[in-house]
């Protein structure tokens, strides 16, 4: 059973709760993959999917693992901060709760809000993405990714390349993985990695192929521009130049090694066209395991109460 | 009007019955007798056999928010706030909106002095735009000992010397809160480790330290070009400093002979980054707390004098600006009413035997007002403390803003009684 009725983050997640979710995922999985993929677990559980941010994947990810549980779902988004509109995210979210809703799934691009949300109000609550601090679902499913590709992470080499500071998957990524024994070396221009990133135990370099070359898995990051609210490197040509992943990077390394990419890929910036859509890539696996990580996440908090 | 105070421990530092029991008697606002023991005719008699008396606080550094900020604070509760923290005395930044920057608004609020008195800071620049400078003299006449770039740093060089020269031929302190802007940008948060696992801009240790390169480094280029007519009262004053480098550089011009003073934050001697680590927005302060080491750094700093004085740096927030998302949040704290028995209980927590320098004689002698010592024929004034725990509630902030970042703490000093002249409050 799960220690916390929230899942806000994975630095407050121990391993023994990472194994269970990824356990119950796999079993999830083998849901999925039946002719009828619906189970009842959550049947009379109604589930709020509140976004505040803009968001495809993780979104529908979350409402499909809802459904294939049988959860009565409502979806609230709202572009913008909740100050700007005039009403506050508690006034917000109390409102959805008069509804009388049982779990929260919220992407907010405050850092800290769901953390917020949950001292002021008794649903449970799970992070779907708070601005620049974590996406534990995201660092959960690419566990699971990892270890269908890689087995027990454990002493395995994972890189995480491109923007490590305005990344919500990347510090998950690296409590996540730091807390199953694997190495992790963050790679990125210098301006785009966090000045106090070692004390979490990673290297950091900023030679990509040299990344490349050490790694048994990268998880390459997109750019994101839309949270750089000031500028940290010259342009996206340059980037590309120097930090992008292309086809010909893989194929020249001497072993093969697992790429990875939480989407959406700026195509032709961090990675090109023939390297995301090469062998290499595990990105898809990624989206399907996502939905069966979401599950088991909702299964495991639901299955507290 | 006579008022005794029976068996009370002397805790002033420079009172003659320093750390012994004694009978304080006042009449008509003024020391009357001290003595072992007084027996006489008064119209109040308190007995504080296990009270303690302090100096009132004189707090240099009070966000104003009048105008404009009413439903933050106002006269009332401003002056109610202070008297239950035994702050008598204190300075009021220029960061009302609009600014009080005219002689009149300078001179409108020294006389709200009543219970408590007010000395208004002035604004350097029209609006605190960092463009157009005030009428500086004029607002120096009309009473203004201090002035202000708002509750920050002038970030245009070319007038912040100006400032500094035209400023130093006055007997006036210009007081400044160090901070480089392009440095602090969006941050939130110390930068460091906590910045980090909390996915928060940080805000570097280098944005406060540049500017106070800065700032001395103008200081002495403006006492190099002076033709001799420096007044030798003016001063550069930094407020707020919040780390180990900082206090490095102020003990350095001290030495160096420079006219500098400098302040802390009550909150800074308390709390650090891992404070923030629950996204407590009551905790949101500017400059951030920083880390153990600058903690251990700014009480150093106090002890061997480089830092003269210790502020509340009070700063009301309405809870609309606090009860949301820590990166939307607004940055202060209120602390009139904490400073004193925050004080003390982290004083004894570094056995450290009197706090009465920081928080009454340096900034008395900063502002260059009475000190009041605990003497016949003296103005009497004075808190009245005692030695209890208690959890601190916002039920018991008379603030009108209750963001206060020591919510559901337990003090184990607490306030019962103050006296400013002939006005005695008992808590």
């Amino acid at each position: 059973m799960l220690k916390s009725p929230h899942l806000l983050g994975i630095k407050d997640l121990d391993a023994e709760s990472i194994d269970l979710i990824v356990k119950t995922a796999k079993e999830f999985k083998e849901v999925l993959n039946r002719p009828i993929k619906k189970v009842p677990s959550l049947r009379d559980v109604t589930i709020a999917n509140v976004f505040f941010e803009n968001s495809t994947r993780t979104r529908l990810s979350f409402e499909l693992a809802e459904k294939r549980l049988s959860a009565d779902t409502i979806n609230f988004s709202a572009s913008g901060s909740s100050v700007k509109k005039g009403e506050t995210l508690l006034d917000t979210v109390n409102n959805i709760l008069a509804m009388k809703v049982d779990m929260i799934v919220m992407r907010h691009a405050s850092p800290g809000a769901p953390h917020y949300l949950s001292k002021h109000i008794k649903a449970n609550i799970i992070n779907a993405g708070d601005g620049t601090h974590e996406h534990p679902t995201q660092a959960l499913l690419d566990t699971f990714s990892l270890r269908e590709k890689l087995g027990d992470l454990a002493g395995k080499k994972i890189a995480i390349i491109g923007d490590i500071l305005h990344s919500r998957v990347a510090l998950s990524n690296i409590y996540a993985l730091k807390k199953q024994g694997a190495q992790v070396r963050l790679c990125g221009p210098s301006t785009l990695i966090p000045k106090h990133i070692q004390s979490l135990g990673v290297e950091v370099s900023h030679d990509v192929k040299e990344t490349l070359a050490w790694c048994d898995a990268a998880n390459v990051l997109r750019i994101q521009l839309e949270r750089q609210q000031i500028k940290y490197f010259p342009s996206l040509r340059e980037y590309a130049q120097f930090f992008g992943i292309t086809r010909k990077m893989l194929d020249e390394l001497p072993k093969e090694i697992v790429l990875m990419h939480p989407g959406p890929i700026n195509r032709g910036v961090e990675l090109s066209s023939d390297a995301a859509d090469s062998p290499h890539s595990i990105i898809l696996d990624q989206v399907e395991n996502g939905v069966a990580i979401r599950m088991a996440v909702l299964y495991l908090l639901a299955s507290r109460a | 009007m006579r008022i005794l105070f029976k068996s009370v421990l002397i805790l002033d530092s420079t009172s003659t019955y320093f750390q012994q029991k004694v009978d304080l008697l006042a009449e008509n606002g003024i020391w009357k007798e001290l003595a072992p023991s007084i027996t006489s005719s008064v119209d109040t008699q308190v007995d504080c056999e296990n009270l303690s008396w302090y100096p009132s606080v004189i707090d240099l550094r009070v966000h104003h928010t009048l105008p404009g900020g009413e439903f933050k604070e106002d006269w009332n509760s401003l002056k109610s706030a202070a008297i239950r923290g035994g702050v008598l005395d204190m300075a009021l930044l220029p960061t009302g909106n609009p600014v009080p920057q005219q002689a009149e608004a300078i001179q409108f609020i020294a006389n709200q002095t009543t219970e408590v008195s007010f000395y208004p800071i002035a604004p350097l620049t029209l609006d605190n735009k960092g463009e157009n400078f005030t009428d500086l003299y004029d607002l120096h006449q009309a009473g203004a000992e201090w002035f202000s770039h708002g509750a920050g740093s002038l970030q245009n060089t070319d007038l912040m010397v100006k400032c500094l020269q035209y400023l130093q031929t006055l007997p006036v302190t210009l007081v400044t809160r160090p901070n480089t802007e392009g440095l602090s940008l969006y941050g939130q948060i110390h930068e460091g480790l906590q910045s980090t696992l909390m996915g928060l801009k940080g805000i570097p240790v280098l944005a406060e330290t540049l500017s106070i390169k800065r700032d001395l480094d103008l200081l002495r280029y403006v006492q190099s070009n002076s033709f001799g007519n420096g007044n030798k009262e003016f001063k550069l004053h930094i407020s707020c400093l919040s780390c180990q480098e900082s206090v490095d550089l102020i003990r350095q011009a001290k030495k160096e002979g420079l006219p500098v003073s400098a302040d802390v934050a009550i909150h800074q001697l308390i709390f650090t980054e891992s404070d923030v680590s629950d996204f407590d927005t009551n905790k949101k302060v500017n400059p951030p707390f920083r880390t153990q080491e600058d903690q251990d750094a700014l009480w150093k700093g106090l002890v061997d004098g480089t830092i003269d004085a210790i502020v509340s740096d009070h700063h009301p927030v309405e809870v609309e600006m606090k009860e949301i998302e820590f990166d939307q949040a607004s940055f202060g704290v209120v602390g009139l009413e904490t400073l004193l028995p925050a004080l003390l209980q982290a004083a004894k927590l570094r056995n450290i035997q009197s706090v009465d320098t920081w928080i009454h004689h340096g900034p008395a002698k900063l502002l260059g007002i009475d000190s009041a010592q605990l003497a016949v024929g003296n103005p009497s004034k004075g808190v009245l403390v005692a030695l209890k725990n208690q959890e601190y509630e916002a039920s018991q902030i008379v603030s009108k803003s209750k963001n206060s970042a020591f919510l559901n703490h337990t003090f184990d000093h607490q306030i019962v009684g103050v006296l400013n002249g002939t006005f005695y409050t008992s808590f």
